[in-house]
């Protein structure tokens, strides 16, 4: 407990905790769709400092978190679509990202911290997530299962709580589990 | 904060913080009372009791909307009854709903509060697990995959649910390879379609054939007061040009 904190200080940090979970489950419904583009540009930080990180290492500094998070991903969205409209024609006239597949990282366990000066807070969120999709290239539609642990950053920006850091830790993607109907 | 919320007071702000815990706990409430399967309760204690909001309540799932609270419970709660009294015959059963589960954690809360404070949107998702017992003492086991959109009013001093829908990804048997199963649903003989009947109003709200495309429901945005066209009722629901399809449209060209 912030004992040292105003009143007022406590309800704004309040208030904040809120928004930054906001922020983080717009993030999972955005994603969901592959909507790359609408998730960095609306709650990202575009600040050179930025920076996201997976097992692969950390991608820094805007532009090149934009370019693997939002270039590399709607490339990897045109592909599979180049590979589906023969089998499925009906995918033609739909938007090739959200066709990719339905990446839903639910979000559970959050801890949210806001700082004593309500300008950053950190928060950690564990996802025991689903990465499903009907129309593939190779006709079988697939559910896998996939566990992870987010460390994030969040900063205030022109009023609006933005990303300014993301660090995303395995715990297990398992593919196709028949065991678990999925 | 957002830009909204700097504007408040600080007993306004509170207020604010009070009502988004108020709403996140009558969601997950109702998940405790689907699990114990009192869907009568959830009806009277949970959504709007003011008579002119019952009228305009509304219960989606990807085939349409039930509307106004009477057609609501016939459909949830009537209906529902009537199944589980001809499964407690068929299974020769003690009691109603020996054998069955229905487990619909709801996670991913994302609650925004309108600016003037009367109505909230928010929305969940659940990978749930429903268990139906059979009377050859085997069971039916599903797991579900489902996003929650719901709309919310202030009565009183209390939130309630006025809209809901309820958009299925997935629903497959648990044990069953679900790579295996048809790419194409067969939507006439899934238990939850068979389950919801036939809506107050049918219209195919969500085909998750092509996984979140057509974006229903749609994620809560920051809003200063409710209007129909961001509700998650009938009025909300709107096929833009560029998502006119019916299932199964554009398919068959070899």
């Amino acid at each position: 407990m912030k004992n040292h904190l105003t009143l007022s200080q406590r309800i704004h940090n309040a208030a904040a905790s809120q928004e930054v979970e906001n922020v983080k489950a717009r993030h999972t419904y955005l994603h969901g769709r592959a909507d790359a583009t609408s998730e960095w540009a609306r709650i990202w930080s575009r600040s050179d400092d930025c920076s996201w990180a997976h097992a692969f290492g950390r991608m820094r500094g805007f532009d090149q978190v934009w370019f693997g998070s939002v270039t590399s991903y709607d490339a990897m969205a045109m592909g599979n679509w180049l590979e589906l409209y023969k089998t499925y024609p009906e995918v033609g006239g739909k938007d090739p990202r959200p066709l990719m597949e339905a990446s839903v990282h639910t979000l559970v366990t959050d801890i949210i911290e806001v700082a004593d000066d309500g300008q950053s807070a950190r928060g950690s969120f564990i996802t025991p997530g689903v990465i499903h999709s009907v129309l593939t290239a190779h006709q079988e539609k697939y559910c896998n299962v996939l566990w992870e642990r987010y460390g994030s950053d969040f900063v205030l920006e022109d009023g609006n709580w933005v990303y300014l850091h993301e660090h995303v830790c395995g715990y297990f993607n398992k593919t196709r589990q028949p065991e678990l109907g999925c | 904060m957002d830009k909204i919320s700097r504007n408040y007071s600080d007993e306004e702000l509170i207020t604010r913080v009070w009502d988004v815990e108020n709403i996140k706990k009558l969601v997950h409430k109702r998940v405790y009372y689907l699990a114990e399967d009192r869907r009568a309760d959830e009806l009277k204690e949970l959504w709007v009791s003011d008579p002119k909001h019952q009228k305009t309540a509304s219960f989606g799932r990807n085939w349409g909307y039930y509307t106004g609270m009477d057609e609501i419970k016939a459909y949830y709660v009537d209906n529902h009854n009537t199944r589980l009294l001809e499964q407690k015959e068929l299974n020769a059963a003690d009691d109603l709903n020996v054998g069955n589960m229905y487990a619909h954690p709801a996670s991913t809360g994302l609650v925004e509060l309108a600016g003037d404070g009367k109505s909230a949107k928010g929305m969940w998702y659940c990978i749930a697990q429903e268990t139906t017992a059979l009377a050859d003492g085997t069971a039916d086991a599903r797991w579900i995959l489902e996003k929650v959109a719901v709309d919310f009013l202030k009565e009183g001093d209390d939130w309630k649910i006025w809209h809901i829908v309820i958009a299925m990804d997935l629903n497959c048997e648990a044990g069953e390879a679900y790579e295996k199963q048809s790419v194409y649903v067969d939507w006439d003989n899934d238990p939850v379609k068979c389950e919801f009947g036939v809506p107050t109003i049918e219209k195919l709200l969500h085909d998750p054939t092509f996984n979140w495309w057509d974006n229903y429901p749609f994620m809560p945005e920051p809003y200063a007061s409710f209007c129909d066209e961001i509700s998650y009722g009938p009025e909300g629901f709107v096929i833009t040009a560029d998502k006119v399809f019916a299932a199964g449209e554009g398919r068959n060209y070899k």
